[in-house]
């Protein structure tokens, strides 16, 4: 594909000269190879840093810790507490509630093993490493990684056994403490504390059993993929000369397609199969509560300095690039978020970084009208307001809705 | 097929920086501004995908068409109407290194690794030679899809 200049810098440049003189449902040969960019795979890319991850053994071990509230301190939360099955993975509050309430709202992990950076500001760089901060987050799970270990250890020996040919034996408590783990603070100093009375070699111990927890998680989070929606029949129908598209999608949704590729300009982020570039970007949405979040200008150091990065002694990746050409310092990192994916969007409301946003609709009325301004940074240039109709911007969320599969079973 | 259309409208709503003159295809060998070199332009792979890394390559001759290696050549890609670059640092290849570090670039092709397009639009990939004949140098305009 050698695209012309010509047609190029108009695109941004001046979006509102930009005519799409095609009326919806009759795509032009850049719609369509849109259209060809948006549809699922045949098949996902492996995930190159659990070079394990498709071993049933790990994906069952994975299965139970997911499920498993034994993980957390009080024995309430685990990982499906807000990656809710029945939401799409995702959370029905504004903001995620473990034994606390964090800062941001749970984002669905159906596709998540698609990375390259996860959570909304990208600090970890695998998913099987995100998967471990939320077991020690004092707002999730709360707990700690040597009794964490010890507790699968003990309750999940058979499974982990067939997953790693052996079970670590951390029981002498006079090495490994009852409760201990690295960088606690406030009120949860002393188990800092606990972990520094370890020696570097137990300590190794526990921060290897702790990372093939998480690479088991991670092996059973990456068989959450989505499936095949009405958006994705109408594609093939579509690229294989049936100019109604098979009946797969309605009239109002062919409109609100025409308006995702053309006046609304939604590829420029949501792109590829999970309508997500896997960038990070400033969209300027109000803060739901006082000061402001960095997003990913606090995530990209975090992920550099992560003793469980593609760099670290607990990595199985060899290359490392996305994190070896990472600049931390690019400046529109500010409060920016990373894109989510829309494949299931209609299933895992509220919307946004914080959640702040209750429907579909008032995201869209959201990016039409783009009210306020980013607490720090400033908004994404690329984005104008829309001047949307009514009915275009309900032809937008009619068609969000034609993104949704079968539900991802667990 | 070649819209004439978009040639008018880009005349007159572009108030941006430094545009190329002429409507090339995207890497075609275009003589640098001051005419000092002739350079083409390559990514590996092509198309990159989106917000994947990838490489830029640049092929460096003097206005004769002669290849030259032991020129310096930076690749960089920005957004201009976003006021934004790239959220990678790019890495300007050393080429083929002797003991004693002497460095050529065989052919007079020349690799800037750890690109990334993380956003769909129009980026201006600019090459920078720093060559016998002087500092000069060219961009162009690649429409990520
Ligand atoms: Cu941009």
């Amino acid at each position: 594909m050698r695209p012309l200049i010509v047609g190029l810098v108009l695109i941004t440049g001046c979006a509102s000269e930009l005519v799409d003189t095609s009326p919806p449902g009759e795509w032009t040969a850049s719609e369509r190879s849109k259209l060809q960019r948006l549809r699922l795979p045949e098949a996902w890319p492996a995930d190159l840093s659990n070079p394990r991850g498709t071993e049933d053994a790990l994906i069952g071990l994975g299965g139970i810790l997911f499920f498993d509230p034994g993980l957390s301190s009080n024995d309430q939360v685990s990982c499906g507490t807000c990656h809710k099955p029945e939401h799409n993975f995702s959370d029905v509050t504004p903001l995620s509630r473990g034994l606390g309430e964090t800062n941001r709202h749970t984002p669905s992990i159906v596709g998540s093993q698609q990375g390259p950076w996860f959570y909304w500001d990208g600090r970890a760089d695998s998913l099987w490493s995100q998967a471990l901060s939320p077991m020690e987050h004092p707002a999730e799970m709360a707990g700690d990684r040597v009794s964490i270990v010890r507790y699968v250890a003990t309750h999940h020996a058979e499974s982990l056994e067939r997953a790693y040919g052996e079970v670590p034996d951390v029981t002498d408590l006079t090495r490994f403490p009852e409760r201990a783990r690295p960088a606690a603070t406030g009120d949860q100093a002393w188990m800092a504390r606990a972990w520094d009375t370890m020696s570097p070699a137990d300590q190794l111990i526990i921060n290897t059993e702790f990372a093939k927890l998480g690479k088991a998680i991670a092996a059973y989070e990456s068989t959450l993929m989505p499936t095949e929606a009405p958006f994705d029949r109408y594609v093939d129908a579509v690229l294989s000369g049936d100019s109604t598209g098979g009946g797969h999608l309605t009239d109002e949704q062919v409109l609100g397609l025409d308006v995702f590729l053309g006046k609304g300009q939604c590829t420029l982020c949501h792109n590829g199969p999970l309508f997500t570039d896997r960038a990070f970007h400033n969209n300027g949405v109000a803060e739901s509560r006082p000061g402001y979040d960095p997003g990913r200008r606090s995530g990209a150091p975090i992920v550099l300095g992560s003793p469980f990065n593609c760099r670290g002694v607990f990595s199985e990746q060899e290359q490392c690039d996305e994190l070896d050409y990472l600049d931390p310092s690019f400046d529109d990192f500010q409060s920016a978020f990373k894109t989510p994916s829309l494949r299931y969007v209609d299933q895992t409301a509220p919307y946004f970084h914080n959640g702040s946003h209750e429907t579909l609709d008032d995201v869209v009325a959201f990016y039409d009208t783009l009210p306020g301004s980013p607490a720090v940074g400033h908004r994404e240039l690329t984005l104008k307001p829309l001047g949307l109709t009514a009915t275009e911007r309900s032809g937008v969320v009619a068609f969000l809705s034609s993104l949704t599969g079968e539900p991802v079973q667990p | 097929m070649r819209p004439l259309l978009p040639v008018l409208l880009f005349a007159a709503c572009t108030s941006g920086p430094t545009e190329p003159e002429s409507a090339d295809v995207f890497g075609a060998e275009r003589e640098t501004q001051s005419g000092t070199y002739l350079v083409s332009v390559a990514f590996d792979p092509d198309p990159p995908g989106m917000s994947d890394l990838f490489t830029a390559r640049a092929t460096l001759k003097d206005s004769a068409g002669v290849p030259i290696e032991d020129a310096t050549v930076s690749l960089n890609a920005t957004m201009p109407h976003h006021g934004h670059g790239m959220m990678t640092s790019p890495r300007d290849e050393p080429g083929v290194c002797d003991d004693d570090g002497t460095c050529t670039h065989p052919g007079g092709v020349y690799e800037t690794s750890g690109f990334k397009f993380h956003m769909g639009g129009p980026w201006t990939v600019a090459v920078i030679v720093t060559g016998p004949n002087g500092v000069d140098d060219v961009t162009y305009i690649y429409d990520m899809q």
